[in-house]
């Protein structure tokens, strides 16, 4: 059920500092989610897709070529749209449960 | 890491303990009118503080480096509109994050079950956190920018400026509301709705403007802003397992949506028309994304699984952002000698992006610019504030003066509530004073402290003047041939008087009282 005035959103977003490290998270997101899109703000990066974002830590560190862990990649992660979930090495956003 | 987040949060969960020497009357000070009793929390984030103090360490790390690079490039000089406006803005950002700070403890104090208190802890370290990065960047601009007048008084500013009052009732009111309820309007409304538009969207304005040092600022400061919301939605979540509190939570979103709007809002879309040169997008087209996509399509729709229905403002909150950023910059440009920074008026090209962005700009809001035009010279003796009939009423609620949604057509009125007269902007800030009207009884209005005063008097006593001793901080433009001093607002013979209260509305009918849930 929806209201007039209230559009229903399935969009999830990840917005991440700009640099290295989101430019490795966004390849490694792009090649696994083909349905995501990425906008470049110039001080940040939003990722965007119409399903769950499913962040694996190891694959973005093999991207990086080096460790990176939970916490790394939250010194990055400047906003999102969902709701976020974090693991020991996942951190994952979804749609909220409507 | 020696142990996993989650077995580690396991562990640390079942080490919580009562206190055996004090009652929980002495231990909870506050109390709530939700139901908080057997509910079952949920921390999304499950951080605990060796991890929280790595992360956190790892950012400050980042920014600083920034800050170092920014200084040894030397990559020119920020835009000077930008710079100067950043004075007001700034200023008040710190405020608000320190109150947030103060928030965070009480409601851990007051309410918290163990899986939100942590939560709620490490925001109000993050707050204190946020609070020093703007006293840095305030005091970085101080060192480097051109014009430090203003940077060096921002939280005198903050403290005692007429338009900070704006910032200064957002966050009094979600500090002194239901301990609950703050979480509402401070981790639901003015962080998962609002604080994107500015922390996020506003750092590549930042950038734009060759200010990356509050690039950075925003940026590091809005990473922690993540836990923030995912608190706020821990929150509500768990309230929402009470039927009971089914509508203590609608009435508090029914609030704080057009509470924030009416502030937060107004700043975010002041900030992104006025404060800038090399737009992108309008602070409607900001507001649109961020506030009516992302927030009320993405995460408020999905509340309507609990019952909850939209905020029945949020039509007329559209609407307004019609005119918005354009009637809050005929108050903060008019009101030119109460703030503390040079104002940089719109040239002609700026017109020209208005009228695109919000088709007959020209026809409703030209003609401010015309007279703002006519009263910049200090020869001249003419101070636009008074050629428009001086400064008008203040909201009770929201501290926004009584040109809204335009200065032609607003919606001020006057409501009388135990034998005193009340002023409003709005239907809804009065409907929000009607419900709870003893939170709104002001102490000194502006106009108590000041009306019979010269405008030159209550700029000494602000102390908005420069080292000389008789220049102004805030000036009409940017650059002039010489500027404005405290002889000169003389000249311009203005007395602050108290404009007569508008009359009442009847659009706001007095709300049956929710009966609210006993504490713990
Ligand atoms: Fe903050
Ligand atoms: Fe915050
Ligand atoms: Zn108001």
């Amino acid at each position: 059920m929806t209201h007039a005035g209230l559009k229903v959103s399935h969009k999830v977003t990840a917005k991440l500092i700009n640099g290295g490290d989101a430019e490795a998270v966004v390849a490694v997101m792009l090649a696994a989610n083909p349905s995501a899109v990425v906008k470049d703000y110039g001080s940040y990066l939003s990722l965007e897709n119409e399903g769950p974002l499913f962040f694996n830590l190891a694959d973005i560190g093999e991207e990086l070529g080096r460790k990176y862990d939970v916490p790394a990649f939250l010194t990055i992660l400047a906003s999102y749209t969902g709701q976020i979930d974090v693991q020991d090495d996942t951190v994952s956003i979804a749609e909220i449960a409507g | 890491m020696s142990m996993q987040i989650t077995r580690a949060y396991d562990r640390v969960k079942a080490i919580d303990w009562e206190p055996s020497y004090i009652g929980k009357d002495q231990k909870y000070v506050e109390s709530t009118r939700f139901f908080l009793k057997g509910l079952k929390p949920v921390d999304p984030f499950k951080t605990f503080l060796r991890e929280y103090f790595k992360m956190e360490q790892e950012k400050e790390n980042r920014h600083y480096s920034v800050l170092e690079a920014s200084s040894r490039l030397h990559s020119g000089p920020p835009d000077a509109r930008w710079m100067e406006s950043m004075k007001f803005i700034l200023s008040n950002l710190a405020t608000v994050e320190y109150a947030a700070g103060r928030q965070m403890g009480r409601m851990a104090r007051s309410v918290a079950p163990m899986e939100l208190r942590q939560g709620y802890m490490m925001q109000m370290l993050d707050e204190m956190r946020h609070t020093q990065l703007e006293m840095n960047n305030i005091r970085q601009n101080m060192r480097t920018w051109e014009d430090p007048a203003g940077y060096d008084i921002a939280l005198r500013g903050a403290g005692n400026n007429v338009g900070a009052g704006l910032f200064r009732a957002m966050i009094e009111d979600v500090t002194t509301c239901d301990p609950v309820e703050t979480s509402i309007g401070l981790q639901i409304f003015i962080e998962t709705a609002y604080s994107n538009v500015f922390f996020v969207g506003m750092s590549a304005a930042a950038a734009a403007h060759g200010d990356n040092t509050l690039a950075s600022t925003l940026l590091t400061i809005q990473s922690d802003e993540s836990r923030h919301m995912a608190n706020g939605w821990a929150t509500l979540v768990t309230l929402l397992q009470d039927d009971r509190n089914i509508p203590l939570v609608q009435q508090a979103l029914d609030k704080w949506s057009w509470r924030t709007h009416v502030s937060f809002g107004l700043a975010n879309a002041l900030s992104q028309d006025y404060f800038t040169k090399n737009r992108t997008e309008s602070a409607k087209e900001a507001a649109m994304r961020w506030v009516y996509d992302e927030f009320f399509g993405g995460f408020y729709q999905k509340l309507e699984r609990y019952g909850i229905k939209p905020p029945p403002r949020m039509e007329e909150q559209i609407a307004e952002l019609d005119n918005l950023s354009h009637s809050a910059a005929v108050y903060v440009f008019g009101a030119w000698p109460f703030f503390y920074h040079r104002a940089d008026p719109m040239t002609a090209a700026d017109m020209d992006w208005l009228e695109k962005k919000y088709p007959g700009w020209h026809g409703r809001f030209g003609w401010f610019w015309d007279s703002y035009a006519k009263c910049t010279d200090p020869n001249d003796r003419a101070i636009v504030l008074k050629e428009l009939g001086g400064l008008p009423n203040f909201c009770e609620v929201c501290q926004r003066p009584l040109i809204f949604p335009t200065p032609q057509a607003h919606s001020g009125r006057s409501r009388v509530h135990a034998g005193k007269n009340h002023i409003f902007c709005s239907a809804g800030c009065e409907e929000i004073f009607v419900n709870d009207p003893i939170h709104y009884q002001v102490g000194k209005s502006f106009y108590d402290l000041y009306h019979g005063c010269t405008l030159a008097e209550v700029v000494e006593h602000m102390g908005y003047i420069r080292d000389d001793g008789r220049t102004l901080m805030g000036q009409p433009l940017l650059r002039q041939n010489r500027m404005w001093t405290v002889d000169d607002l003389r000249r311009c013979d203005y007395v602050v008087q108290r404009p007569a209260p508008p009359p009442p509305a009847d659009d706001v009918k007095p709300v049956q009282e929710t009966a609210g849930g006993a504490a713990h």
